[in-house]
């Protein structure tokens, strides 16, 4: 007989839970079935790479010059980072699969080649690199991967575990290295154990994400014509929370729209310092791969 | 208190087309799960039709049917042809289209199309005026789907298909999801604002018309075999004297009589 602390049972519980939601990925119906997916279960201190790649951009650019990366890589790293503090770490199945190779020869156009051969050759030779991953991707490939991806959220959903599906860790993932040859990579944490931690947002508020003039302005930024004045004025002054009418007209708002040299310096560092960063952390990651055991193409 | 009578055979007779109102209902529930899946900024960009009976079903069919030779894709035969034969099959078929794939990119420099900075391996691709693509000019299109495509729309449009297809388990009933059903039903115009289709057809039988198919599906199936007994069986009649003129017991008894003189002339 023993007396365990339920929440502590119910965090240990979450890899039980991950093998299930991985069953769940594994066995998805598909429209190629030609697909080969991959996986891993990252916990503990192994999910600390992942943290520490957003956290060097906090610490050398302040918030500021980590936001402008990508802003929500910023706020999930807020939530992996509070998450942890709490001593209530997701276990996170990091999903992936190599769209970029295409033996269907449907020729379908969904990729921009005319062919499967030209995309496979273009591919090969030309494939580039973006903030999330690679390309270029056969549409078919990234359905069924998608498709796979949706179905492990389905599982986690049906138990009710916390979980988001997220582009913005599976970013930091692609670049740190944890699946191999993959050019699609998604993050789906199980966890933390509580409510809504990914829609009620409690992070962001222990990490001071936003204050709320900052989120007023990023609303007048965003959608500036639902604060517009008079639309045909050369420049239409944009309303602002409070007393806005009280303002001189000389002394409100006006939307500008020209190149930021500031930003540009600020985004170009912070970009500079992630790939660094990157660079550097991928060892570390390569080496639990290695101390781990976990097959070069986990899958 | 009306009665309800459920059989799935003869097809489309009344007790069956009860059947398919219920596989009808699962593909609407089919489609508002494909509506609730994540999707990437969770902004809208899945539209869905449903298809469901003889004519309607008939009409994809052949399409696909016709596909399978103008597409001149030695690949992609088989599967036009097969495909057919279970959409036939299918209580109903319910479309999923993705309309943000071409028109919209999510343009947050992702890299999944290729990389090239501001999704501009996309915008390059397709008529562009004003920085949006005008979708009403095909005149680039060489291939049946008019790509490149955003790869983080279509990746959405997969999350949708997944929760589309988890809800038919849910409800246990048969579902697979297909390209090229969605290619024919994109062509007669379902999902008519959509540049990407994919069909998933509803069956509710005792067998799932979608898994287990043989080589040559579409000359050797349930249909063609019951019409090969209908074919048969109305000659194979022709033949022995009418009922109204002779007995089955004298007719029997007439066997027996010619057997045994038959016997008494070998002795």
């Amino acid at each position: 007989m023993s007396m365990i602390d339920g929440r502590k049972h119910a965090i240990d519980g979450l890899q039980t839970a991950a093998a299930q939601v991985l069953q769940s990925y594994y066995k998805a119906p598909q429209i190629t079935s030609r697909i080969k997916l991959q996986s891993m279960v990252v916990t503990g201190e192994d999910l600390q790479p992942m943290v520490d790649l957003v956290g060097a951009l906090e610490k050398n650019l302040g918030k500021e010059g980590a936001t402008s990366v990508f802003f929500p890589i910023y706020n999930d790293y807020t939530f992996y980072k509070e998450a942890i503090q709490s001593g209530n770490a997701p276990t996170v199945l990091v999903l992936g699969a190599d769209l970029t190779r295409s033996e269907l020869g449907w020729n379908c156009g969904a990729c921009g080649f005319r062919s499967c051969a030209e995309f496979n050759k273009f591919a090969k030779e030309s494939g580039g690199m973006g903030l999330f991953g690679g390309g270029p991707s056969c549409a078919w490939k990234c359905i069924d991967f998608c498709i796979a991806v949706d179905y492990a959220c389905a599982a986690a959903h049906q138990m009710n575990i916390e979980n988001r599906i997220q582009a913005t860790f599976g970013a930091v993932a692609f670049l740190l290295g944890y699946l191999d040859n993959a050019s699609m990579v998604l993050t789906l944490p199980l966890g933390p154990v509580v409510e809504l931690w990914y829609y009620n947002r409690p992070a962001t508020i222990q990490s001071k994400v936003y204050t709320y003039p900052e989120m007023v302005q990023m609303l007048r930024r965003n959608y500036t014509l639902m604060f517009q004045m008079f639309s045909s004025s050369i420049h239409a002054p944009v309303k602002d929370d409070g007393e806005w009418w009280k303002k001189e007209h000389t002394e409100r708002d006006t939307v500008k729209i020209g190149h930021d040299q500031e930003l540009e310096g600020q985004m170009l560092e912070a970009r500079g310092l992630l790939m660094e960063t990157a660079i550097e952390l991928r060892q570390k990651v390569q080496a639990i791969k290695e101390k781990k055991g976990v097959a070069a193409e986990a899958g | 208190m009306p009665r309800v009578y459920f059989n799935e055979f003869p097809w489309f007779a009344p007790p069956d087309q009860s059947r398919r109102e219920n596989g009808v209902m699962a593909a609407k529930l089919m489609l508002n799960a494909a509506l609730t899946a994540p999707v990437t900024g969770g902004v809208d960009h899945l539209e869905g039709e449903i298809c469901w009976g003889h004519d309607e079903q008939e009409a994809i069919a052949r399409k696909m049917e016709e596909l399978a030779h103008t597409l001149k894709n030695k690949r992609l035969v088989e599967s036009f042809k097969y495909e057919a034969v279970m959409v036939r099959d299918a209580d109903c078929i319910l479309f999923l289209g993705d309309y943000r794939s071409k028109e919209t990119p999510f343009d947050v420099d992702c890299g999944y199309c290729n990389g090239t900075a501001g999704c501009g391996f996309v915008y390059e691709r397709h008529k562009t005026a004003m920085g949006q693509i005008d979708i009403t000019d095909r005149e680039l299109q060489a291939t049946p789907l008019d790509g490149p495509f955003c790869m983080i729309r279509v990746g959405d449009f997969g999350f949708s298909i997944g929760s589309a297809l988890w809800m038919a388990k849910t409800l246990m009933v048969d579902c697979r999801p297909f390209f090229t059903m969605g290619l024919a039903a994109q062509k007669l115009g379902y999902c008519r604002n959509s540049d990407i289709v994919v069909g998933l057809p509803v069956a509710t039988l005792s067998k799932n018309p979608f898994v287990d198919i043989f080589y040559n599906y579409h000359v050797v199936n349930m249909r063609k075999l019951v019409d090969a007994a209908r074919k048969h069986y109305v000659i194979t009649r022709q033949a022995g004297p009418d009922y109204r003129l002779v007995s089955l017991e004298r007719f029997k008894k007439m066997g027996q009589s010619e057997a045994a003189e038959d016997s008494q002339e070998e002795e």
